[in-house]
């Protein structure tokens, strides 16, 4: 267990730190029963202040210490507003030391000179702090508030901050704090820290302030800017509004185009590659392998001509025979067509001895069927069923003993 | 980077902190610039910059007759863009309740865009007038509509989606060169900015 009290101070914040999290994050944390001893530690500690009743805030200091380190922006925040009286420490101290060390009490002495180093330190830590800060409410244009009347606030606001560390630095180099070091007796160990710390990183500062206040006298030049803009965009979007033919007038139509109007007409660029190039060509090579394969389609051009053998057997031809019945109705037609009278189906197969393989009945189904098909062939003839008595009126049979056909002129 | 910077402002773009910021940085410095004017010059072109120094762009270093259809084609894509650029960022500064012009840089949440225009019937019918003026189609949801719209600006040049999750999307500096043009149109046209307080008033009436 460490005896260092900055050991010790830093273990507590560490131990309670998900307590001054939340007090840092939400502005203040609530005493709960979980979190009473935690906070009563970091009271003792002066790490939480009382802020009402059972609502603790962080100590400023810690805060401050967070908001640098994590450099969250505060609105109007007093950047640099220690610079002056941190400055103003010095030329007592140093006076101080230069007593102490002629009147030989040189324990004081040490004292003075290593508070004058703090002093020192401190005064550049928080020159170099206010400019960081300036720096990057210049760079993010104030992004922290969003209407234009309160960046212009802020933007000045800043602009004389900006000056008045100017101020303070200028009075630190005309004070000739550097040279007087030297010629006094007992200071000449303070002036290394002054040279090292200060009096060299004085023309950095003041540069780089100068960098800041015109980035931000820029910005509020803009930002004046900016609303009469936003005026006339409206008024004319207004103006385009009530008149909706109008149409904005040709380049030609102006006598003298501004200088906007000459935007130049974008050209089209396109680089080929140089094959003869050796300096690319395996990059080509690699290239070219990391295509994919093109299809390559093969057009076959029919072929005019005559039919060569090519050796293989000849087609087979298989003709395709009539059927009896349809051979026998062919014929059947044709003796129809040439006959003056009507032609009885079964008295021409009767006569006709090739077809007596054919049954009597299956041919006059055959006849019946043609005749039922309505065929176009079947125009030119004329079908009438010879039907016999059914044994009973009311039977519905309809039995067919013969079809008699003839030509229709 | 020379070479990108040439490319990119000679095929049109105007290069700003937003939309090319590197190719910005390095026409920031003095002697990278002249190198580019001296490279344009050869081509019968020079490097322009926006009013306030936004964007760079490229111009024609004279004006002979095909310089002259040059601009006439470029200034007539601009005209024929106009109503519905002007109209976006005007319906954008009333919907958001801003009182300053959207400047380079500044960003516009669609969330937030979409849910402050769904609260107010006059920004809704605004909303599809601009969509009828970009002939974009949509599926009739005021969110389509105002996705298509910024598509089509980003298409123009005027925007950038800066995060794609959030769809939040940030101005460019083209927007410098719209300005332009808008205050030589009124001026030209003789458009009074008390025009707006008058119509204003007629309406309520």
């Amino acid at each position: 267990m460490s005896h260092d009290l900055v050991i010790k101070y830093v273990e507590v914040l560490h131990r309670q730190r998900a307590v001054l999290a939340e007090a840092y994050h939400r502005g203040s944390v609530d005493k709960t029963d979980d979190n009473a001893r935690a906070i009563y530690e970091l009271q003792q500690h002066r790490a939480l202040v009382p802020f009402t009743q059972d609502t603790y805030r962080l100590a400023s200091s810690l805060a401050r210490h967070l908001d640098e380190v994590l450099q969250k922006e505060r609105m109007y925040a007093a950047v640099g507003a220690n610079i002056g009286e941190l400055a103003g420490r010095l030329p007592y101290l140093i006076d101080e030391t230069e007593k102490a060390h002629l009147e030989g009490r040189q324990e004081d002495a040490d004292a003075y000179a290593d508070n004058f180093n703090a002093a020192v330190f401190d005064l550049a830590d928080s020159i170099t702090g206010a400019l960081q800060y300036l720096r990057m409410l210049a760079d993010n244009s104030f992004a922290n508030v969003s209407t234009l009347a309160e960046k212009k606030r802020q933007n000045e606001y800043y602009i004389g901050r900006a000056e008045r560390i100017s101020d303070a630095l200028r009075e630190l180099q005309m004070a000739g704090m550097g040279e007087s070091l030297e010629e006094r007796p007992g200071c000449e160990g303070l002036a290394i820290a002054f040279r090292s710390q200060l009096a060299d990183r004085l023309p950095q500062w003041r540069a780089s302030l100068l960098d800041i206040t015109d980035i931000l006298k820029s910005y509020l030049y803009r930002l004046r800017q900016v609303e009469p803009a936003a005026r006339r965009l409206r008024a004319f979007a207004l103006f385009l509004k009530r008149n909706p033919d109008y149409v904005a007038p040709d380049v030609d139509e102006i006598a003298e185009p501004p200088a906007w109007a000459l935007r130049a007409r974008p050209l089209r660029l396109k680089a080929r590659p140089d094959l003869s190039d050796s300096a690319t060509s395996d990059a080509l090579a690699d290239l070219a392998r990391a295509l994919p394969l093109a299809r390559v389609l093969v057009r076959r051009e029919p072929k005019l001509g005559m039919l060569t053998d090519d050796g293989a057997a000849p087609p087979i031809i298989i003709p395709i025979a009539p059927k009896p019945y349809q051979v026998a109705l062919d014929r059947f037609l044709g003796a129809v067509a040439t006959a003056n009278a009507p032609i009885s189906a079964i008295a021409w197969k009767a006569a006709e001895q090739e077809f007596d393989a054919l049954p009597g009945d299956i041919w006059l189904h055959c006849v019946l069927y043609e005749y039922a098909m309505d065929r176009r062939r079947l125009a030119r003839f004329s079908f009438e069923r010879v039907e016999a008595t059914p044994d009973h009126a009311l039977s519905g049979n309809i039995v067919v003993r013969d079809v008699l056909a003839r030509r229709v002129e | 980077m020379f070479e990108q910077t040439v490319t990119l402002l000679l095929s049109g773009q105007f290069v700003c902190a937003v939309s090319y910021p590197d190719a910005f940085r390095f026409l920031n410095a003095e002697e990278n610039r002249k190198e580019v004017e001296a490279f344009l010059g050869r081509l019968g072109r020079s490097l322009a910059c926006t009013r306030h120094g936004s964007a760079w762009y490229v111009s024609f270093a004279r004006l002979d007759p095909d310089e002259r259809k040059g601009i006439r084609e470029e200034f007539a894509e601009i005209k024929h863009s106009l109503r519905l650029v002007v109209g976006f960022f005007v319906h954008v500064m009333q919907a958001m309740r801003r009182e300053e012009f959207l400047s380079p840089g500044s960003v516009i949440e669609t969330n937030r865009l979409i849910a402050a225009i769904d609260e107010n019937p006059s920004l809704r019918n605004e909303l599809q007038t601009l969509t009828n003026l970009g002939k974009a189609s949509s599926d009739g949801t005021l969110r389509s509509a105002l996705d298509r719209l910024l598509k089509k600006l980003r298409e123009e040049g005027y925007l950038v989606l800066a995060n794609p999750e959030r769809e939040i999307y940030e101005v460019t500096g083209k927007v410098e060169y719209l300005q332009e043009v808008v205050d030589f149109l009124m001026v030209h046209e003789s458009v009074q900015e008390e025009v707006e307080e008058k119509q204003e008033t007629g309406n309520l009436l």
